[in-house]
């Protein structure tokens, strides 16, 4: 029987720790257990048979290491692991596990390893364990979603065997990368895993408390693998988890919640596994229920389409936003991700992203601001493309399960979004038009969601994780457009049960005032029950509409988020008195709204360039004198720059003086193996406001692609940054490289290692003291 | 050697901030209301981020000459024998904020880096003040050398990888190296604490 097959039966049990007994055979302390596959094979086999007789159904190879990151020998070695594994099995109950742990390393960004390498370095080790013959593949004790998604796709690419994960929980119920139960869950099942739970760092009776959790959460078989016996020291008192006969006890509890596969972790023995399966083979299973939620997930948590509609951001779409199209074509990420954090601090639940320009290269363009957004912002993503492979590529590098946006009736769109939905996990915005156009009634459009939904099920994609948009046509050109998309939303959440969503702000184009009519247009689709919507959330009208709705509806818990809500309009409508205030003392202070209120009467009687003159760069001077004087300190001396870039925006929104303000081009890098990236990015905020356009290549940059993009650019000057005396190796590397390719170039160099002496030494041109100092010889440079 | 024990603390804030280390840390050598205002707000944003962690081990040690063995790595280091002179045993620790910490300087430096700025020394002062807690702990009972860290004197930094594997650390405590041995969450301590007989 196979093992899936084996799990509708009842029970299914892992082994426990092999460390753990290998040390009882002579294993010492930091030595490498995967070793032994090779050195002892008869111990490792030995073993597995124990666990066996102790009633496991799964023994896990000893394979937790082996991959090409940890180690040099991981085909060899798995190959033997699975093989002693096998050599154990006597009955066509046991099956045998190729066992995937993390690589010891955190992916990129925070991290220093790129997502698809890690892909490959799993490949490896799934393609060699399948090859050996094991029976499924056990992903476990992962903490981070983005190298759990990284092992799983590895899994699913290069095998058949069923995929098996499990994570790690510490006390809070997250996992050290700061993720919920919910997130994990979503992604897991999107991505298709056979079955899902949690292993390790807690022992079962404090792991037992989060079960339920993943149990309400999951469709899946549930696994639990807790510790026992391990140390853990909270709050100054250590507790030491647990004995054979507690183990058993408290995973009989856990099997009650629903858990369906049930072994040990570290410190468990044969013993500890003798015990529990005992126990709860006379624990009567309880059967594993399908769940119907329609859900995203961010790497932290989970956003779901429930009693709440939900906000979606719409702000990062190039469609009438000259400002974002420029953004996009001069590759300025970072303008992306101030729109994302704005958006998430002004109450978005999630954010579209969509950077759909005809010059760019849009699979290039969407994969990176998807990768740089999901870093900072914990909101789950909403991708936002036409573009098949630019979504395909999207959605592989997405840390989590998206929402995909769009979907649509045509024979075309469905044939090309639903294989790639179905393969990465997503929920789908279904668009109720095909090649007849956007009907007019609202049954026409309720049967082209029927279709769809039809069609998605024939890819394998549930009608859970569709919803639909019925969308809305412009009332100034067409009176009935409301009221037919508004009992669009009803008939298609009634008859097909499914959710729905809206892109608001159509319904008012051409008209003035457009907030007031969509903001009321919202609060009749919210009436109808609408589940998600695409607006802008900066918009009070919307907004308004939306936590006034949840509290008449009930479903405000005390009216809280409406009264957080209300305080913070009534807070920001105090008129200020800005009577004694000026722009210069505004920046001096850093104080940002008053800077922008100062700006906006301004600009009606200044020329543009008066004020970056007069005001921002004479204020500015100041600062950075005083900075200089030790007068004024470091954090003053970034929200004075703040503060400046606000006034600049202003003065930029009405006219452009990008070209008058320009003083010259520098590339600034971190250095190849540093990733503390804090002092670069001071400098850049500082040299952007002195007029100067930083290329900022990021951290961890290797020699070659700073000398390709000062070739490329023709980049005269080049700032890097190193923190360690490690890393000052690459610092002199890069130097070395660009002198004898470039020998015009100059470099300034900065960092918490360096000294002039030590700059000196290593060949660059200037050791920049401090911010400051970079500015000063940018300015004598560029002179 | 037994296993590691893993180090938890339920509420971060008992693990206080030394302003004045701070203001030390930002070369800010006058206090004013509003920069104590902007601290404390910037205080709150670390210590809802931080999520302390660690772990340690005591391990037998035999010092000779310049070499120390610790059964699960041998070290040449002069600085390092001087200060473990006598011990026969010795806590290998680490200690981490965690990587929300991380995560929270990234956004910070893209929206408004002088928050990310004072973050990074606020975080800098609790990971210290977590150290000293765990320190605390370990000499309840016995004399202990000043902590030592790989990458400090002549204790190569090379030597990070075995220290967080004998720990388990990426497993149990969440931090993991660089190719250039930096820790990630780079709010993170690892160190050889001697115990004097």
């Amino acid at each position: 029987m196979d093992i899936l097959s084996r799990i509708k039966e009842g029970y299914v049990f892992f082994d426990g720790a092999m460390g753990t007994e290998l040390q009882k055979y002579g294993l010492l302390a930091g030595e490498c257990t995967e070793n032994w596959n090779l050195t002892h094979p008869e111990t490792i086999t030995e073993i597995h048979k124990k666990y066996f007789l102790a009633g496991a159904n799964i023994a896990t190879a000893n394979t937790f290491g082996a991959n090409p990151i940890k180690i040099s020998n991981t085909e060899e070695i798995i190959r033997c692991a699975i093989e002693n594994a096998k050599n154990a099995v006597n009955s066509s109950e046991q099956y045998v596990a190729l066992d995937i742990g993390p690589t010891g390393k955190l992916l990129k960004p925070l991290g220093d390893l790129d997502f698809e390498d890690a892909y490959k370095a799993f490949s490896v080790a799934v393609r060699a364990g399948a090859e050996a013959g094991a029976d499924l593949i056990l992903i476990e004790t992962m903490s981070d979603t983005y190298e759990l998604k990284a092992a799983v796709l590895a899994a699913k690419e290069n095998s058949n065997l069923p995929i098996f994960t499990t994570f790690v929980l510490d006390e809070n119920g997250k996992s050290v990368t700061g993720c919920d139960v919910d997130a994990m869950v979503a992604m897991l099942e999107g991505l298709g895993v056979n079955a899902l739970g949690v292993n390790c760092s807690l022992g079962a009776e404090q792991l037992k408390k989060y079960i339920p959790n993943i149990i309400k959460a999951s469709s899946l078989p549930v696994i639990v693998n807790p510790n026992a016996g391990m140390p853990i020291l909270c709050d100054g008192k250590t507790t030491y988890e647990q004995s054979p006969d507690k183990f058993a006890c408290d995973m009989v509890e856990i099997a009650n919640m629903g858990a369906r596969i049930l072994g040990g972790c570290c410190g468990t023995t044969p013993e500890h596994i003798v015990k529990m399966t005992q126990a709860v083979k006379k624990t009567p299973t309880k059967a594993i229920v399908k769940k119907n939620y329609t859900v995203a997930s961010s790497y932290s948590h989970a956003c779901y389409f429930d009693k709440k509609t939900v906000l979606i951001g719409e702000r990062i779409n190039p469609t009438g936003k000259p400002r974002l199209k420029a953004a996009l074509r001069e590759n300025n990420i970072d303008y992306l991700i101030k729109e994302a954090i704005g958006q998430e601090e002004n109450g978005a639940h999630m954010l579209d992203v969509n950077v759909g320009l005809p010059e760019i290269d849009e699979k290039a363009v969407l994969t990176q601001a998807i990768k740089e957004i999901q870093a900072v912002s914990t909101l789950p993503l909403q991708i936002d493309t036409s573009n098949k492979d630019a979504l395909e590529s999207a959605m592989r590098i997405y840390n989590g399960k998206p929402l995909v946006n769009s979907v649509n009736g045509k024979e075309e769109s469905i044939n090309s979004v639903f294989p790639i939905v179905k393969k990465y996990g997503g929920v789908v915005i279904a668009l109720t038009l095909d090649e007849n156009g956007i009907p007019n009634t609202a049954r026409e459009r309720l049967n082209i969601a029927k279709k769809i939904i039809d069609r998605a099920r024939e890819y394998g994609i549930d009608k859970k994780d569709i919803i639909v948009d019925p969308l809305c046509l412009t009332v100034s050109s067409d009176k009935t457009a409301p009221s037919v998309t508004l009992e669009a939303i009803e008939i298609i959440k009634k008859e097909l049960g499914v959710k729905t969503s809206l892109g608001i702000s159509n319904v008012s184009f051409g008209l003035p005032s457009r907030d007031i009519v969509n903001s009321v247009f919202f609060s009749h689709a919210l009436l109808k029950g609408l589940d998600a919507v695409i607006m802008n959330p900066y918009s009070e009208e919307m907004k308004k509409a939306y936590y006034a709705h949840n509290t008449l509806m009930g479903i405000d818990e005390n009216c809280q988020e409406y009264i957080n809500f209300a305080s913070n309009t009534i807070s920001q409508e105090t008129i200020k008195d800005l009577s004694d205030m000026t722009l210069e003392k505004a920046i001096i202070k850093g104080l940002k709204k008053e800077a922008r209120e100062i700006t906006k009467s301004l600009i009606i009687n200044t020329p543009p360039l008066e004020i970056v003159n007069n005001h921002i760069i004479t204020a500015l001077d100041k600062v950075g004198e005083g900075y200089e004087k030790g007068k004024t300190f470091l954090p003053q001396l970034l929200m004075s720059a703040e503060t400046a870039t606000v006034a600049f925006d202003v003065v930029k929104e009405n006219i452009s003086v990008d070209s008058e303000a320009k003083k010259g081009d520098i590339i600034l890098a971190t250095v190849k193996g540093d990733i503390h990236d804090i002092g670069k990015n001071i400098v850049k905020v500082i040299l952007q406001n002195y007029g100067f356009t930083v290329h900022d290549l990021g951290k961890d940059v290797s020699p070659e692609k700073i000398l390709d993009y000062a070739k490329k650019t023709g980049v005269k000057l080049v700032g890097l940054s190193a923190l360690m005396t490690t890393t000052v190796v690459s610092m002199q590397k890069t130097i070395k490289l660009l002198k004898t390719e470039l020998p015009d170039v100059k470099v300034m160099v900065g960092g918490a290692v360096l000294t002039e002496e030590y700059a000196n030494m290593i060949g660059a041109d200037k050791y920049g003291k401090d911010a400051m100092d970079s500015v000063r010889y940018a300015q004598e440079f560029y002179k | 050697m037994t296993a590691p024990t893993l180090i938890s603390i339920s509420d971060v804030k008992a693990l206080k901030i030394n302003i004045n280390e701070v203001l030390r840390y930002l070369k800010i050598n006058k206090k004013s209301d509003d920069i104590i205002a902007y601290l404390d707000e910037c205080k709150e944003l670390v210590y809802k981020n931080a999520n302390p962690r660690g772990a340690f081990i005591r391990t037998e040690i035999s010092v000779c000459e310049d070499i120390i063995d610790f059964g699960f790595d041998r070290v040449e280091s002069k600085k390092l024998a001087k200060n473990l002179k006598g011990c026969k045993e010795a806590y290998a620790f680490v200690a981490t904020l965690g990587v929300e910490i991380d995560r929270l300087f990234e956004r910070y430096l893209k929206i408004e880096p002088s928050k990310a700025s004072v973050c990074d020394a606020i975080a800098s002062s609790l990971i210290e003040s977590f150290c000293d807690y765990i320190n605390e702990y370990l000499k309840a009972n016995e004399t202990l050398c000043p902590r030592f860290s790989p990458g400090y004197g002549d204790y190569s930094i090379k030597h990070q990888g075995a220290l967080l594997n004998i720990l388990d650390a990426s497993k149990r405590v969440g931090i993991t190296l660089t190719n250039s041995y930096m820790m990630v969450p780079t709010k993170s301590v690892s160190a050889i604490i001697g115990i004097k007989i």
